[in-house]
């Protein structure tokens, strides 16, 4: 069991609700959202797809793109946890993504006459990002970039916090970020896991995911902060049953989330509230849904943000987490207009507004391509 | 990493590019002892490095995953870009799965019955390093009991358009493979060939000399420098060294774009008669440093 609260001393995220903190947190709570349509025509054909892209006229189209989304996610986030120059210097940075610049190669490819070897000559490797907001931001600690698929926000901040836990370093800032790229959209258009109707988690009739793009980021410390929200602990967990869902009996889901609690020191009934990854695909949600059962007695309410934002893959580990502890830090429980109930077969209840959620210990999951199942504990009790 | 860690084994697999890409099911057959279907590169050479790694030995089930990668499935991820763009045709179900970066290590860990921790990483500096920091903070959390973390490459094709991507345009080979350690701080069972007794970055050059000039080397050292360290911080990071019985650069003959793992790999398996210890010095693009130092134990390695 590792020791220490590591506490989240500062957020800056950027998705389809909008630009920053404050908005992100009062859209979700305000109104249902509705995901776009885009068009995707890479050659002769066009895909249609649903979809929740970052709305923001300041954040222009091109391949500089990734890196003004990522810069002001990480600005609002240094600027809010006010460390000074030589603190952000020491930092760790620990970076997560799935899309990483492929947004930047397929500008290219359609805007200018290169051809695809030209593209390869020119784009730097996956961690490109990365090394931008290093260097943009001064940031001459320990670096990492995860390539985990959906978790990669989640473990980028689960050992962000633990390199601070560990004393490496005194501040770590966990970024992920998730930027749209056609070669994904058609990627999951391919795998037939995008919906038709609109992504209704745990619902009978789910159909699949909406994907979306975010950038969000945190600022992990030791020192104690007012809200008191902070990691206790989490798991990594290879899920070896196959390599685009977990065992839908929920065994290997139980495993990570048993993990994690016994990680954070923190028993299954001093859970309050879940953060489901809820896909919304039937095999997914099924595991989920039966990996919280067997975990839990009795399931505390559960909340998910797919459904208001989007999948957004590498970055859904950051920015989930900063919908959940910022709404619970304005009092509010993290929840939104889902629209739908769910399904009879499962023990599962989605939190609401009447739902008093006292400080305590929440569950937060996210499961990936590949076998990759990440659990991370928070809490403000 | 702040705890000192064990390496109990040490393997992997490299193959200079030619012109057309080696053939490696057959190998990978021969390795694992079955057929791998649907695998893309990446995933063939990180399972032959692996299958090197631990011949003859079985880590245990709680055993983590640490890989990482420069450019992740590089053909496979042209080949469907390609594909969208010059024809217009959407990447088949596992060709797009296999761009994920968790993929090789899901292959991995299905293949040994692994339950631990998988970790895919991006990362173009310090690679093998950063693995090790990682899954040192696991393993000091008994996260895990073990830890196989690598490095990971495969060449791009056309080749010559690799050159240019790597920044290698004269005639010097390419190599691609994976190099892998097996780690920890304690496995029932195994014997340490070597311990991992420091592993840690630095903003800059001046932090390094600092570090440097605390060093005290009980046996003899050999230094190695990525290729990237200048000969004038060469010559006084040995100034301020006792006991330097070897040096080298990074070798200049084959372009490795994991040169750090080639060399611990080398100096595990193949010795050095002159040193115990070995202290690498490798430098990021930035201007980050990194420093690792292994030590021998008097067990060697079988071949």
């Amino acid at each position: 069991m590792s020791a220490g609260r590591i506490y989240f001393k500062s957020s800056g995220v950027v998705s389809t609700l909008g630009d920053g903190n404050r908005p992100n947190v009062d859209k979700l709570h305000q109104s249902r959202i509705v995901p776009e349509t885009i068009d995707i025509r890479p050659r002769h054909k066009t895909v249609s797809a649903a979809y929740f892209p970052i709305a923001n006229p300041g954040i222009h189209t091109g391949p500089s793109r990734i890196h003004a989304i990522i810069e002001r996610a990480v600005d609002e986030a240094l600027s809010e946890a006010d460390l000074s120059r030589a603190q952000i210097r020491d930092a760790g940075l620990f970076v997560g993504s799935t899309s990483f610049d492929i947004h930047a190669a397929e500008h290219i490819l359609k805007s200018s006459d290169a051809d695809i070897d030209e593209i390869a000559r020119r784009t730097p490797p996956y961690t490109g990002p990365t090394a931008h907001v290093a260097e943009r931001f001064g940031i001459r600690g320990p670096v990492f970039t995860f390539n985990t698929a959906c978790t990669a926000g989640a473990n980028a901040l689960m050992y962000a916090a633990e390199a601070v836990r560990r004393g490496w370093v005194r501040h770590a800032v966990a970024v992920g970020f998730e930027v749209f790229n056609e070669m994904t959209v058609m990627g999951f258009s391919s795998l037939e896991l995008l919906s038709r109707s609109g992504m209704r988690p745990f619902h009978a009739e789910r159909d699949g995911m909406v994907l979306g793009e975010a950038c969000g980021a945190v600022v992990l410390t030791a020192e104690p902060q007012p809200h008191r929200f902070g990691y206790l602990g989490g798991a990594n967990l290879a899920d070896n049953h196959g390599i685009t869902s977990c065992n839908p009996d929920g065994s290997s889901v139980s495993q990570a989330i048993n993990n994690a609690l016994r990680n954070a020191g923190v028993s299954p009934e001093q859970i309050r509230l879940v953060k489901a990854h809820g896909t919304a695909s039937p095999s997914n949600d099924q595991a989920e849904a039966r990996g919280l059962e067997r975990v839990f007695e009795s399931v505390p309410p559960i909340t998910v943000f797919k459904p208001a934002i989007g999948h957004t893959l590498g970055a859904c580990g950051i920015v989930e987490l900063i919908l959940f502890y910022r709404s619970l830090i304005d009092g509010r429980a993290p929840v939104f207009d889902a629209g739908y109930t769910i399904a009879d077969e499962y023990r599962l209840r989605l939190v609401t507004d009447d739902d008093q959620i006292d400080p305590g210990y929440y569950l937060l999951n996210y499961f990936a391509f590949g076998g990759n199942n990440t659990c991370l504990v928070i809490g403000n009790a | 990493m702040r705890k000192p860690l064990n390496i109990y084994a040490a393997g992997g697999f490299a193959a200079v590019a030619g012109g057309e890409p080696t053939p490696l099911k057959a190998r990978v057959k021969q390795a694992c002892g079955e057929s791998k279907r649907r695998i893309d590169r990446v995933t063939q050479l990180a399972l032959l490095g692996v299958c090197d790694c631990t011949a003859g030995l079985t880590p245990p089930e709680h055993t983590g995953l640490y890989m990482s990668s420069v450019y992740g499935s590089l053909n496979n991820s042209r080949e469907i870009l390609y594909d969208m763009f010059y024809h217009g045709e959407a990447p088949s179900p596992f060709k797009f799965i296999n761009t994920v970066g968790s993929t090789a290590c899901y292959y991995l860990s299905q293949h040994f019955g692994f339950q631990g921790n998988t970790i895919s990483l991006a990362q173009a500096d310090f690679p093998l390093q950063n693995g090790i920091e990682l899954a040192g903070l696991d393993l000091a959390t008994r996260r895990v009991d073990a830890a196989l973390v690598g490095v990971t490459s495969e060449v791009g094709y056309p080749l010559e358009v690799h050159r240019q991507r790597v920044g290698v345009t004269d005639d010097r080979p390419i190599a691609e493979g994976s190099y892998w350690l097996l780690i920890g701080e304690d496995i029932p069972g195994l014997t340490p060939v070597a311990r991992i007794v420091d592993n840690r970055a630095f903003a800059d050059e001046r932090e390094l000399m600092e570090w440097i000039s605390s060093q005290r080397a009980d046996t003899p050292l050999q230094t190695a420098f990525d290729s990237k360290v200048d000969e004038p911080m060469q010559q006084q990071i040995l100034k301020r060294l006792q006991n330097v019985t070897s040096t080298a650069s990074e070798t200049e003959d084959v372009f490795y774009e994991f040169p750090a793992a080639v060399t611990i790999h080398d100096f595990i398996r193949n010795g050095n008669p002159e040193a115990d210890t070995l202290l690498h010095i490798d430098t990021a693009a930035d201007g980050r440093r990194h420093a690792i130092v292994i030590e021998k134990t008097n067990y060697r390695h079988s071949q």
